[in-house]
């Protein structure tokens, strides 16, 4: 297992590296100075330059980009150009938030999926099959910003039940932060339901279809018990990689879902950097977010590799 | 079929039959017909052509000016004056939807357009010089674009470029290369090896030829419903682009900007959210099914899964 580890972290390092050439870049991909395009067009030339002077952007580009990767290695994200904070800890700071927002859109995901999927494949080609498999394509397509209003139209404007906006941390009450969580949680939560019912139903059916659940049926087993103790552990294993591919998508989702509902979260942090020209923080954030996206993909092939050995030996 | 009766009329002379019947009906013809069978890929089609026909005839259409404020009519409901009601700033929302699917179509087609020719031509460099280094370093670049949340990327470059309805083109169409070129050079390393390509290559045909008239139409059924589904997803990042305020900028109307104005005012006049958001579900809805429905037009062996 080390070695498989050492090897897919190998195989990981080219990627790792265009990675931080792509983040570099994207400020000397802005159209004129970079340094101008920060400050905005009125600023006066001596702040232009020092502010080219502090970002070293008056060295040549291919120093600029080893001084760069020499600091983020050391985890020195540089300084937000507007707050003067360290970007790392702006992220740390904003960090609890989208992680609450994930881990409670996945648990909801997966209350309202691994049923439905059950459902729909012990009942095969019925109505609620059907039902299931039309919700379901209805909640891929739905966009989540749309959700996102159509549930503060109607949970936080005419039923009033909700607060529609703004965010409450766990430390002043668990209860009013997850009044203000529950309806980001959903619209988050929605498009992975959708998928992930899919793979439930059709993971399960594969299941169902192996001799040891014929077995399992001809001693007279239950449909019910024989599902708890013998198909579903096994159906859950693809879900499990397919909820774990998902964390890319979700950490998208999550910069729509924080920007609607106003949760400080690091999408948030990366929309209002964008807007104030904020170029370190904006790096920081998107190498960050691209960072946790690798290794969380690097982590359900390990789980994967750890669950199923003949993975490792191929 | 007299004598398959005789024989029994089995099942299994049944899908024989099925068989044959489908191998009959290939080339357009035959595709045109697995599509009509296809689940919901009419109704899409159907809606995706009257969407080309609104965004192409937006002024007939409508009466209105989609950027003509009119103060009188602020935030009046749906009526017959304003079938989908005014907005805070009274312009017809009926007339800035119709003019929305311009930008939406517009972006859908080039982003696609974009991510086809650019994800092609490398798949088909790193497809046909397949394990060099060349090969290596394009697909190396790719895998690096793809450790992007596809957002998050987007995002980034319109960050960078500058929000405006080019650079969301250029964005969402940079997002999608890595998806052509995996597809692609995995269809081409299967198509090189075949018997009649290392023919091609023996007589002398150049490179250029043997790629442009051998290889590349075996590619072209996967890219097809590969692009189809890509404007739907093009559609939603430039919706999505334009929500945050970094695509389409105003008084262009964007359904996706047109969103983000309306959630200001949910509580007095929820319709100028529901439009909009309702143009862009519908769109995506049709997109996504008639890509379904294309990719079990183009391979029947996919169909009944």
């Amino acid at each position: 297992m080390a070695l498989y580890i050492m090897r897919r972290f190998v195989a990981m390092v080219p990627v790792l590296l265009l990675v931080s050439v792509i983040v570099f870049s994207l400020i000397h991909l802005t159209p004129g100075d970079p340094a101008t395009s920060m400050l905005g067009e009125e600023a006066t030339p001596q702040a232009v330059a020092a502010l080219r002077a502090k970002l070293g952007l008056d060295q040549p580009i291919p120093v600029q980009y080893v001084k760069w990767l020499g600091s983020v290695l050391r985890g020195d994200l540089g300084r937000s150009i507007r707050s003067n904070q360290p970007v790392a800890e702006a992220i740390a700071e904003r960090l609890p938030v989208t992680v609450e927002l994930a881990i409670l859109a996945i648990a909801i995901s997966l209350l309202i999926a691994i049923p439905a999927g059950i459902v729909a494949a012990m009942r095969r080609n019925s109505i609620l099959d059907a039902g299931s498999t039309f919700v379901a394509l209805l909640g891929v397509s739905l966009p989540n910003f749309f959700l996102a209003i159509l549930l503060i139209l109607l949970f936080g404007v005419k039923l009033n039940w909700l607060p529609p906006f703004g965010y409450q941390p766990i430390t002043q009450g668990l209860g009013g932060n997850l009044q203000r969580m529950i309806l980001p949680a959903i619209t988050l939560g929605t498009a992975l339901a959708a998928i992930v019912t899919r793979m439930m139903r059709s993971s399960l059916l594969e299941v169902l279809d192996q001799d040891y659940i014929r077995t399992a049926r001809a001693k007279g087993l239950g449909e019910g018990r024989m599902i708890r103790a013998h198909a579903l552990k096994n159906a859950l294993m693809p879900v499990v990689t397919i909820v774990g591919l998902q964390i890319g998508g979700l950490l998208g989702g999550a910069i729509i879902t924080e920007s609607i509902f106003v949760l400080p979260g690091i999408g948030r942090l990366l929309v209002d950097a964008i807007f104030q020209r904020d170029f370190p923080l904006v790096q920081g954030v998107v190498l960050f977010v691209s960072l946790a996206f690798l290794f969380s993909n690097f982590a359900v092939d390990l789980a994967y590799a750890y669950l199923d050995p003949r993975i490792r030996y191929s | 079929m007299a004598e398959s009766r005789a024989i029994g009329g089995t099942a299994a002379v049944g899908a024989l039959r099925t068989g044959t019947r489908q191998q009959r009906a290939t080339g357009v013809r035959g595709f045109a017909r697995r599509l009509r069978k296809a689940r919901f890929a009419m109704p899409a089609l159907a809606i995706i052509v009257l969407l080309i026909l609104a965004a192409l005839l937006a002024p007939i259409i409508s009466p209105f000016d989609p950027a003509k404020q009119n103060f009188s009519d602020a935030l009046s409901g749906p009526s017959t004056k304003h079938p989908f009601g005014a907005d805070n700033l009274g312009r017809d929302i009926f007339t800035r939807v119709v003019y929305g699917a311009r930008v939406s179509l517009q972006v859908g087609l080039i982003a696609v357009g974009i991510s086809l020719i650019v994800g092609t031509t490398l798949g088909l460099i790193a497809g046909y010089n397949g394990s060099t280094f060349l090969d290596t370093l394009i697909m190396r670049c790719m895998d690096a674009l793809l450790a992007f949340p596809t957002l998050v990327l987007a995002l980034a470059i319109t960050a960078a470029l500058g929000p405006s309805l080019r650079n969301v083109m250029i964005a969402v169409g940079i997002v999608g290369i890595p998806s052509y070129a995996r597809l692609v050079r995995g269809q081409v390393l299967s198509v090189a090896k075949r018997e009649y390509i290392e023919a091609a290559r023996v007589v002398g045909v150049p490179t250029p030829r043997i790629i442009w008239r051998h290889i590349l139409p075996n590619v072209t059924a996967p890219l097809i419903v590969q692009a189809s589904l890509g404007v739907a997803f093009a559609i939603l990042s430039e919706a999505s682009l334009s929500f945050l305020g970094l695509g389409v900028q105003p008084p262009t109307p964007s359904w996706g900007g047109m969103l983000s104005f309306g959630k200001d005012w949910l509580d007095r006049a929820a319709w100028m959210a529901i439009a909009p958001g309702s143009a862009i579900f519908i769109t995506v809805l049709a997109f996504n099914f008639l890509g379904d429905g294309i990719r079990d037009a183009l391979d029947p062996r996919l169909q009944h899964r």
